[in-house]
């Protein structure tokens, strides 16, 4: 998912800006960078995954990093902001429940890797 | 554990700065992002040129944004009076309604054509719609424009 969400962004890096800025949490000059850095830190947490390399340690920042989007949807929601998610790429997905309810899914499938991590090591 | 995190996050250094060096640098005049702009903004020192005609200038507009409707004739009026303190301007930002319209890159033409240095002119692309979008300060205040025309 990671992985699938990163590469657009990375090839759009001034649209996902504009998505991130949407969110009014940063001041506008860091924007670039941190649009960057976090797409950046997708593709290298989907890549990670998929190939079984620092499973853990990729598990715990995926868990961090959904925490961190849903902390932003959820301002943006209660200050009534109107912004699209901005989740894959630059898409007009408007912001919303279901939203949230897929970063508890992907938070939960990264609980899951985690468990079995556990379990077998 | 740390070993880990900071592998992890030499990986996402290094991913980075690769697209960063990968992506090509905007010329001048390129389109920009709405945040970028915002700080451009708030920074202070640069004039905002609206291209788009009066009445949708007075309907809202970037504040403190001078209304420079050159595909007018009063436009290029305005355009030669003000002359020397868009030549003043460390930054020229010009925008109209938002990527399907073409007057900021018009306005941004003309100004190269009176001699502006291309480098100072930012067309932001968005225009408008990206900044409302953003929900970014509006105003409707007109007195200022008024006081230029006379």
């Amino acid at each position: 998912m990671f992985l699938y969400a990163a590469v657009p962004k990375l090839l759009d890096l001034q649209g996902f800006s504009e998505a991130v800025a949407r969110y009014h949490m940063l001041p506008g000059a860091v924007i670039p960078s941190f649009a960057l850095l976090l797409a950046s830190l997708e593709l290298v947490l989907g890549f990670l995954l998929l190939t079984g390399i620092y499973v853990r340690m990729s598990a715990w920042l995926t868990i961090a990093l959904n925490v961190m989007f849903m902390i932003a949807m959820g301002q943006a929601i209660i200050r009534g902001i109107d912004a699209s998610c901005g989740c894959f790429a630059v898409s007009r997905e408007p912001l919303g429940f279901a939203v949230i309810m897929r970063d508890m899914a992907f938070i939960a499938m990264a609980g899951l890797v985690l468990w079995r991590e556990n379990k077998f090591s | 554990m740390l070993r880990e995190l900071f592998s992890i996050l030499v990986l996402t250094l290094m991913v980075a700065l690769t697209v960063f060096a990968a992506t090509p640098a905007k010329k001048a005049g390129e389109k920009e992002s709405v945040g970028k702009i915002y700080g451009i903004f708030n920074e202070g020192n640069a004039l905002f040129l609206d291209a788009r005609p009066f009445k949708q200038y007075a309907e809202g507009h970037i504040p403190g944004a001078i209304n420079l409707p050159v595909h007018k004739e009063t436009g290029m009026d305005l355009l030669f009076r003000l002359e020397d303190m868009l030549r003043s301007s460390p930054k020229l930002v010009a925008y109209c309604t938002g990527i399907g319209c073409d007057l900021s890159d018009i306005l941004a033409k003309k100004l190269v054509e009176i001699g502006i240095k291309k480098d100072k002119i930012i067309v932001f692309k968005g225009g408008m719609e990206a900044w409302t979008q953003a929900r970014y300060p509006v105003s409707t205040d007109t007195g200022f424009q008024k006081s230029l025309e006379q």
